[in-house]
């Protein structure tokens, strides 16, 4: 039961769905709560990720002593995380200092910054500075000539009459209707 | 012989095929009165039948036991399992031909659940029962909104939201529609889908209606709110389109502490945001609306945010903290990168100058992924388009349309009323 509720979270946490990770929450009983602390301490990371504690969810983590049946998916989801945050620090830093880096990365000043120099970074011992290396996104551009083909057959789908849909009578919801033949 | 093992042997006798199933159905409606006063006999039958072959059968059954004027009412307990067995066993063809029945059925599932205080155990039943008694996915059944109403106790929200996705063309009785848009919005509130809640409630607003409604108040009451998270304002002027009744009574009715917050919103001060929602507080509690409420005054930073990039192209963190009224330089940038994570905003933080530099949306439109986006949102459109022309047409032949039109006629410009003699008063 243990495993299935943390293996649960864990998933809600990977598609980042913290809502429903929440609201799992709510729903186990206190009884369970009480007697099995692994779910707690799952759950407490489930909390650094809602509030965006980048720093507490390596925390807590760590901050547990994980059973056989979590550890492999906890060591998984910890990999992932961190280099999902090192995706956000590419994207939204041009320069970081190694402290925060390694915040983030919730790992040791210099572990942080071997780390990042893999990635190409450079770092600036003298200030402490780490300078980002933005990577190029590369996204699938090459017009399809059978989607130019298709975009040819759209015409005249709006071809309403000017007097449809137009004027209503007041005091009344109703559509106009079109002329009948009489 | 008695009466009761008649039906039964009806029951079994009459189930194969569809004309034998139509004489069964009229038997089983005479008989629907005798069913009810002697419901106390009733559980045991039920074992005799198959829900499966004999569903018509078992359903009418299954009503009289449950009914609430029966007598001997069974335990909770007892009724679950046998209702969500029926669901999930029953054959569609011969469910639709009873469909009060079914509805009346599932909803005393859904009120035993919640006596149970088990909502989540009628949430896969519903959804079942929901799915089959469906003409086709655009029509709407009284069970959606029953089925909404147990993901949000049972906390599925995201179940609930796998049927808001579908779009509604056809709908039973007004008063589904209402509770359909009203739990469907709060389930999208729940998820955070802010636009689609405004487009459900959005509906409940406008919808016709002949009364006020308890529905319509609450539903207006989270559209406010709603509207300043996902817009940052809020118009006080409603559609054209809504009812009479709607545009002159909401306002008065959802005013205080509602209009007066959009009020305070659109100064765009923090402080004084925060000030009135701590004066409200109860208020907003009362009526289930405190945490929203909260998330209009964390909005409003991000609002605030977003209006600097209008006039700037690089700001320090430390003026961007002043202007927003943050504490600290290193809030702002923590509020400044959680925007850049969920979209709302493109820059970036240059942590050794202590500046943002805010960007352009990188989207250049050319992409394959964006092309399939318009593609499908063009068949989409010409789709609608299409279903509106054929409803069009179809209310112009309508009598009781034509009929007051004809009426009115001498109003309006003589060329586009003209209906055929026999309407003309």
């Amino acid at each position: 039961m243990v495993k299935g509720l943390g293996v649960l979270f864990g998933m809600h946490f990977k598609v980042h769905d913290i809502n429903s990770a929440r609201f799992l929450w709510k729903t186990i009983p206190s009884s369970i709560k009480e007697s099995k602390p692994e779910i707690t301490a799952v759950w407490k990371i489930g909390q650094q990720l809602w509030l965006r504690n980048y720093g507490g969810v390596h925390e807590a983590i760590r901050g547990y002593e994980w059973s056989q049946e979590l550890q492999g998916f906890i060591s998984a989801f910890s990999e992932l995380y961190t280099k999902e945050v090192f995706q956000l620090l590419v994207s939204a830093y041009s320069t970081i200092s190694i402290e925060d880096a390694a915040l983030f990365l919730g790992m040791s000043k210099d572990d942080a910054t071997s780390y990042v120099l893999q990635q190409c970074w450079t770092v600036d011992s003298s200030s402490g500075m780490l300078t980002v290396q933005k990577q190029p996104v590369v996204t699938e551009q090459k017009l399809d000539p059978r989607k130019l083909h298709q975009l040819t057959k759209f015409h005249s789908p709006f071809n309403l009459s000017p007097n449809h849909l137009h004027r209503t009578p007041p005091h009344s919801n109703l559509l106009q209707p079109s002329k009948i033949p009489t | 012989m008695d009466p009761l093992e008649a039906i039964v042997a009806q029951i079994q006798g009459l189930s194969s095929s569809s004309s034998d199933i139509a004489r069964l159905h009229t038997i089983l409606k005479q008989s629907d009165d005798s069913l009810r006063s002697d419901s106390n006999r009733l559980s045991p039958i039920l074992s005799l039948i198959d829900p499966s072959i004999h569903s018509l059968g078992f359903l009418y059954i299954l009503d009289a036991f449950t009914a609430p004027s029966s007598s001997n009412q069974p335990q909770a307990e007892e009724v679950v399992p046998i209702i969500t067995r029926f669901i999930s066993a029953c054959s569609v063809e011969q469910i639709r031909l009873a469909p009060e029945k079914f509805v009346s059925v599932c909803k005393r599932l859904k009120d035993q659940v919640m006596l149970l205080e088990a909502p989540l155990r009628g949430v896969a039943p519903l959804l079942t029962a929901l799915r089959k008694l469906q003409v086709s996915s655009e029509h709407l059944t009284p069970l959606h909104a029953e089925f909404l109403l147990l993901c949000l106790s049972a906390k599925c929200y995201k179940t609930g939201l796998s049927i808001l996705d579908d779009d509604v063309f056809e709908v039973d009785h007004p008063r589904d529609l209402y509770l359909y848009c009203y739990y469907g919005g709060m389930i999208c509130i729940g998820q955070k889908r802010f636009q689609k809640a405004l487009d459900l409630l959005h509906n409940v607003v406008t919808a016709p209606m002949t009364m006020m409604n308890a529905i319509i108040i609450e539903a207006y009451k989270k559209y406010i709110l709603v509207s300043l998270i996902r817009h940052g304002q809020f118009s006080t002027s409603l559609p054209k389109y809504c009812s009479q009744l709607a545009q002159r009574n909401l306002k008065v009715f959802c005013q205080s502490p509602y209009m007066e917050i959009a009020h305070a919103y659109s100064t765009g001060k923090v402080a004084d945001l925060e000030a009135f929602l701590n004066a409200h507080a109860d208020k907003f509690e009362s009526e289930n609306n405190l945490g929203l409420a909260k998330q209009v005054v964390s909005s409003m930073y991000k609002r605030n945010i977003q209006r600097l990039t209008q006039t700037y192209l690089t700001l320090s963190l430390e003026d961007i903290a002043n202007t927003v009224h943050l504490n600290s330089a290193k809030e702002a940038e923590m509020h400044v990168l959680q925007m850049i994570q969920d979209g709302d905003i493109y820059a970036t933080i240059n942590q050794k100058d202590g500046m943002v530099r805010f960007l352009e949306d990188p989207e250049q439109y050319k992409t394959c992924e964006m092309i399939e986006h318009i593609d499908s949102s063009i068949q989409r459109i010409m789709a609608l388009s299409r279903k509106l022309t054929k409803s069009d047409e179809q209310i112009a032949c309508d009598q009781l349309y034509l009929s007051k039109v004809g009426r009115e006629r001498q109003r309006y410009d003589f060329d586009d009323y003209d209906v055929p003699q026999k309407f003309n008063i």
